[in-house]
């Protein structure tokens, strides 16, 4: 197998870690398996399409705004429709976020309609030769990118006091609640922050990729296979985990052909939830 | 009192399940239907309209031709005018509501002949058609993929071997090495697809340098890219989805992989190609159909839907869907009873030209003319065969 190979699995893994960020913190803190996430995620792109297809920007100028609009429309998602279920059933938010998946590819579809987009960019078909190894530049800047946002979350929920609430809401909501803190507030913003992050994967997907209404499943499967390697709480193990699933995948290839790529992939999936349930990059915990 | 970490298995299990509800949802559109002696004629389809594989275009044609025959009055079976009445319903490109929407379309809507889908769709429909001995009259799947089974479906669209001679007729006309890079999805037809164009690239006297095999989805295409590279394939052809082939020019362009010659199969015709600006400029497609080659029925079809579908790959769909329908409309009038046993037999004989071209079946197959276009500005244009096409471009996009 080639370095330029490796190196492509290694960048392709900061945006599947990308991905699988926004679900696993929407599961660590809510308990909430949200299978909507690929949706935020071509949400973004869609966004990003009409100032950048349309008005002429930068994806990357565009990102911030389409994040920022994906955390805007999550927020009321989350505060008046998945909150109130998380209290009845624990099927009902799960079966409410499919509702939504559902929702979102008709609305994309109606809107956008069905032939796949991509967003135009200097670095979308570009590359960088590095000590002889050549990668696509935009998988460069993706990987730059979920390293950045990672750190950022990581920062969030550990320095600040926000993230205190968020962690105390994690931990034991009703005695969160009892101290003062508002749990359905920090749900909402708990999901809209993972909407922002599925957001900035979407625009990097429709830079690097493409997209269309029905891209979202592909997305959601792959960034659950980042969680479960993962675990859940570890920002830094989610981003080791994108990776790792990035260089299984060139490994796979590499080994047994391009046909054995998702094999490889979900036989690992299935291996770590058997063996590791808790994830590779998380101790398990006693009792 | 909640736990502080939701168990990751019972999470798992419960995405499988809602995956499992997704894949058995069903569609409850229906309609009623009459195909009595002296009431209106029920053709039936279910298609693809929404989902991941849209089917408008196609759709659009059917209606055309049902609303042309309604306007003359409707089809004339022994001496007498009947109304042709097409109950149209959405699968969302789910195989098994498919099934489902197909048994309800013959059982309770009383439809006596079925036009067909897309695709795998078309070859999934072929055994229910058999088993209600319904005929099912298709396009859109070449006539190389129709299995042989009980006789009831029928399939007038093109060749892959046409579509491939071809191809390499052109290519025989550039000044290549004659190496093929082919990359084809790792399913039964994409599998089939690769042995027959790289069988008939042998004896037009290229050589297959590399051949591999990706899964749809797949968005890491580093070591397809360096076995074109390592082996100087100077043409590519990808047998590959819409957004996968997006995924791979952009890298090919960004790992400096430049072939001289590239053909998309099934992803280069969507109208959205025309997204990736001049990256998919030079493209080939393999087209059934273009507005410049003198087939019947091309004015009308422009005339009527050039705004609606600017792209050739488009009117091409409508154009399909139109020559469908004229063809099971022709055999209607001609079985003598719109019964579905005496359309199929009605369906045997035909000798008819439509909007695709000439028409007679043999074991089921009639084999419509293939053309290569090129992607140009975001338009698609004729480039081969010489008649009615303009010359070929360099493949830009990539060099």
């Amino acid at each position: 197998m080639s370095l330029d190979v490796l190196a492509a699995g290694i960048l392709a893994g900061g945006l599947y870690a990308l991905i699988g960020l926004g679900i696993s913190l929407v599961f660590g803190v809510l308990g909430l398996m949200n299978l909507a996430h690929g949706e935020l995620v071509i949400g973004g792109a869609y966004l990003a399409s009409l100032l950048v297809v349309d008005a002429g920007w930068d994806p990357l100028v565009a990102l911030p705004l389409a994040m920022a609009a994906m955390a805007l429309i999550a927020y009321p998602l989350q505060r008046y429709l998945l909150t109130p279920l998380l209290r009845g059933s624990k099927s009902a938010p799960l079966v409410a976020t499919f509702g939504l998946s559902l929702l979102a590819q008709a609305l994309f579809q109606a809107a956008f309609g069905t032939h796949p987009k991509a967003l135009p960019a200097a670095y979308a078909d570009t590359g960088l030769s590095v000590l002889g190894v050549r990668v696509q530049t935009v998988y460069v800047i993706a990987f730059g990118l979920t390293v950045l946002l990672c750190a950022a979350t990581h920062l969030a929920l550990t320095r600040t006091r926000a993230g205190s609430a968020v962690r105390a809401a994690s931990a034991d909501p009703d005695t969160a609640a009892v101290l003062g803190i508002d749990v359905n507030r920090v749900y909402a913003v708990t999901f809209a922050g993972a909407a922002a992050l599925a957001a900035a994967g979407g625009v990097l997907t429709g830079v690097a990729q493409s997209f269309t209404p029905s891209s979202g499943l592909p997305l959601l499967l792959t960034g659950f296979a980042v969680m479960a390697l993962a675990g859940i709480g570890s920002v830094g193990g989610v981003l080791a985990a994108g990776v790792a699933l990035g260089v299984l995948q060139s490994v796979s290839v590499g080994l047994f052909g391009g046909g054995w790529r998702d094999v490889v992939v979900y036989l690992a999936f299935f291996l770590v939830l058997a063996v590791r349930p808790q994830g590779l990059f998380r101790k398990a915990h006693a009792g | 009192m909640r736990t502080a970490r939701p168990s990751l298995r019972l999470a798992c299990a419960a995405v499988c399940a809602a995956l499992l509800a997704a894949g058995c949802a069903g569609n409850s559109t229906s309609s009623a239907g009459s195909s009595s002696d002296t009431g209106p004629i029920v053709i039936g389809t279910s298609m693809s309209l929404s989902g991941a594989v849209v089917l408008t275009s196609i759709k659009d044609g059917y209606q055309l031709a049902v609303d042309q025959a309604n306007a003359a009055g409707g089809v004339t079976v022994d001496g007498v005018k009947r109304k042709v009445k097409l109950v149209v319903l959405d699968n969302r490109s789910d195989t098994n509501t498919m099934v489902q929407q197909v048994r309800s379309l013959v059982l309770s809507d009383h439809a006596v002949a079925l036009l067909g889908s897309c695709c795998q769709q078309n070859i999934d429909m072929q055994g229910q058609a058999d088993a209600l001995k319904v005929p099912l009259l298709m396009g859109a799947l070449p006539v190389e993929l129709l299995p042989k089974a009980k006789g009831y479906a029928w399939d007038s669209f093109q060749s892959l071997a046409d579509g491939a001679d071809r191809f390499y007729e052109l290519a025989a006309t550039t000044s290549t090495n004659k190496k093929i890079l082919m990359v084809n999805t790792n399913d039964a037809q994409g599998k089939a697809t690769g042995e027959l164009w790289g069988g008939l690239g042998k004896k037009a006297g290229f050589t297959v340098a590399a051949s591999k095999a990706v899964p749809g989805g797949t968005t890491d295409f580093s070591d397809v890219i360096q076995a074109g590279k390592s082996t100087g394939a100077q043409i590519l052809i990808a047998n590959m989805t819409p957004p996968d082939c997006f995924a791979m020019w952009k890298q090919m362009k960004a790992l400096a992989y430049k072939p001289k010659l590239a053909i998309g199969l099934q992803c280069a015709q969507t109208p959205g190609w025309s997204s990736l600006g001049a990256l998919g400029d030079g493209t080939l497609v393999q087209l059934n159909w273009t507005d410049s080659a003198g087939l019947p029925d091309t004015q009308m079809i422009v005339d009527k839907f050039a705004k609606k579908y600017p792209t050739l790959n488009d009117l091409g769909s409508v154009a399909l869907g139109y020559h469908e329908t004229q063809l099971l409309l022709d055999a209607v009038s001609r079985s003598g009873d719109a019964t579905p046993a005496a359309i199929n037999k009605a369906l045997a004989t035909t000798d008819m030209s439509s909007a695709l071209g000439p028409v007679k079946f043999t074991d089921n197959k009639s084999t419509t003319p293939s053309f290569i276009g090129q992607w140009e500005n975001g338009r698609i244009q004729q480039v081969w065969p010489a008649k009615g096409a303009v010359p070929l471009k360099s493949l830009s996009g990539l060099n």
